[in-house]
């Protein structure tokens, strides 16, 4: 991608500067295949050079906290500490440290660095329902997925909102399996 | 919860991530539009991932347009028939199939639609249809001209034009560069070969394919226990053939006819497999002296006659017509490429 041209998701060839932007689909000049290319203006963004810190000229002036030869520009957002040109990075509309971006991809505080997570009240359900097909292993499943269910309750499950019907659904099934258990300990070994 | 939930929203379109060859992975992908990204969501079943892609860093989308809407079609309409072919107890799972391929027709075309940043192009799986790329594209470049300002089509022709020139330029100086580079590694035996392949298992693959309708065709005019073997021999040889083809016709410079039908035996391949393998359980099932070995099975398949059964006698000539055909275009298109 270091030159900005249109090229053809299929074959790779460089796409003719009129079937751009089209909003139509346009042959691809090698593969024949009807290609649509929409551009915008960052294709044609020369990319700005990486800025080096001002260096300090004064002791007296305040340097940055990772690098304490060059001159501080702003604190970070989130811890406080000077930062140079160098370190700050702007990341949703803050001034941020490295150090702090990577508690915060850890502690998972920043929700725009999560990459993943676990969708707790899914595995409650199949540990609910998926062993159903075998019916033994639900003597130990079931109260497994009850005690996940209640475990997780409040745990966050997807970055996109979800209600907590599985988790109902999962406490669901699984009682009535433990009920079923239940009874049928109580009725065929008691 | 209210403010939440407008923090993104859904993007038409569901797909999976595609994973290795032929196969998907079962990783449910969707987008969401999010204040100032593009969220993609792969759904594992246990787990979430997410993929970003920033308003202000899309470059590009490009879409094309593939034929995989008419490959399941084949596929489901392959299915249909063989099983509508086995009488009424069947025919509703041949029905099944048949409303398959028409959820698969009313979707409307399939089609690959990719995003570009700076330093990378990635598919968006739940973009594989049409309509659904069209609606997208509509809402994406309306949010991604308010961070990025509009392009006119002038300016994009302007800027297009220059860098076509100055790619040129750099191909030109890059071609130079690698002769000498070539002659200076060939000078001192370091010299790297590129993909040089012209070709020639695929011409044995398509020779194989002739040979393998010849000798259906004797299987069909008489049938015997050897020549069933042979048969049988002979077509797992061209599957290995079929899928040295397939691996060596990647990044080489062979037509996009001669792939397709390299593709297009895969399937066929595949499909008489398929059939094949139910014909084999029916009879097994029906046969009235029991199976022990393999010389049974054999003994068992070739007792049976093309003449006694109207779907057999499909299959025989819809196998010879096809293999001949398939062979002989597959050799016209790799002496057309040589000769080009």
């Amino acid at each position: 991608m270091s030159s900005a041209l249109i090229r053809c998701s299929n074959c790779n060839t460089t796409l003719p500067a009129n079937s751009v932007n089209t909003s139509d689909f346009r042959n691809c000049p090698k593969c024949r295949v009807p290609v649509r290319a929409d551009v915008y203006p960052s294709l044609f963004r020369q990319p700005e050079p990486a800025s080096q810190g001002e260096k300090l000229f004064i002791d007296t002036e305040t340097s940055c906290f990772f690098h304490p030869t060059k001159k501080a520009v702003v604190p970070c957002g989130m811890c406080g500490r000077f930062l140079c040109t160098l370190c700050d990075i702007e990341f949703n509309d803050q001034h941020i440290c490295s150090s702090c971006i990577e508690a915060g991809k850890k502690k998972r505080k920043i929700r725009n660095l999560e990459n993943n997570r676990v969708l707790y009240d899914s595995i409650a359900l199949y540990l609910a329902v998926i062993p159903m097909i075998l019916i033994w292993p639900t003597i130990l499943t079931a109260p497994a997925s009850i005690f996940y269910s209640v475990r997780h309750w409040k745990s966050p499950t997807g970055i996109i909102p979800r209600s907590k019907f599985r988790f109902i659904l999962a406490l669901f099934v699984a009682g009535l399996q433990v009920g079923g258990w239940s009874l049928f300990l109580t009725h065929f070994l008691l | 919860m209210h403010t939440i939930n407008k923090e993104y929203k859904k993007l038409p379109g569901r797909g999976f991530r595609r994973g290795s060859f032929l196969s998907l992975s079962g990783i449910r992908a969707a987008l969401w539009l999010g204040q100032d990204h593009l969220l993609c969501i792969y759904n594992k079943g246990y787990e979430e991932e997410y993929r970003r892609f920033y308003f202000r860093d899309i470059q590009a989308i490009i879409t094309h347009q593939n034929n995989r809407r008419l490959v399941w079609n084949i596929i489901f309409g392959v299915f249909a028939l063989s099983f509508a072919f086995w009488g009424l107890p069947l025919l509703m799972v041949s029905a099944i199939f048949l409303g398959f391929i028409l959820i698969n027709w009313l979707r409307g075309p399939t089609c690959s639609c990719y995003v570009q940043t700076a330093v990378s192009r990635e598919i968006l799986p739940s973009l594989n249809r049409l309509k659904h790329v069209n609606h997208a594209i509509t809402r994406l470049t309306r949010v991604i001209e308010q961070v990025q300002g509009h392009l006119s089509p002038e300016e994009t022709l302007h800027h297009l034009g220059q860098n076509a020139l100055k790619s040129a330029a750099g191909d030109f100086q890059k071609t130079a560069g690698g002769i000498q580079k070539r002659k200076s590694e060939g000078e001192t035996g370091k010299s790297k070969s590129p993909n040089l392949y012209k070709g020639g298992i695929h011409a044995a693959m398509f020779c194989a394919l002739i040979i393998s309708g010849i000798l259906t065709s004797i299987d069909f005019a008489h049938k015997s226990v050897p020549i069933t073997a042979f048969q049988m021999i002979w077509s797992s040889g061209l599957s290995i053939l079929l899928i040295i083809a397939l691996v060596k016709q990647q990044g080489s410079g062979l037509t996009q006819w001669t792939r397709c039908l390299t593709w297009t035996t895969l399937g066929f391949l595949c499909a008489v497999s398929f059939i094949m393998y139910i014909i084999v359980i029916y009879l097994t099932f029906h046969s009235k002296t029991t199976i022990y070995t393999t010389w049974d099975y054999m003994r068992m398949l070739s007792s049976v006659s093309p003449y006694d059964n109207s779907f057999l006698m499909v299959i025989y000539v819809v196998s010879i017509s096809y293999c001949l055909m398939a062979g002989i275009a597959g050799l016209a298109f790799m002496s057309s490429d040589n000769s080009k």
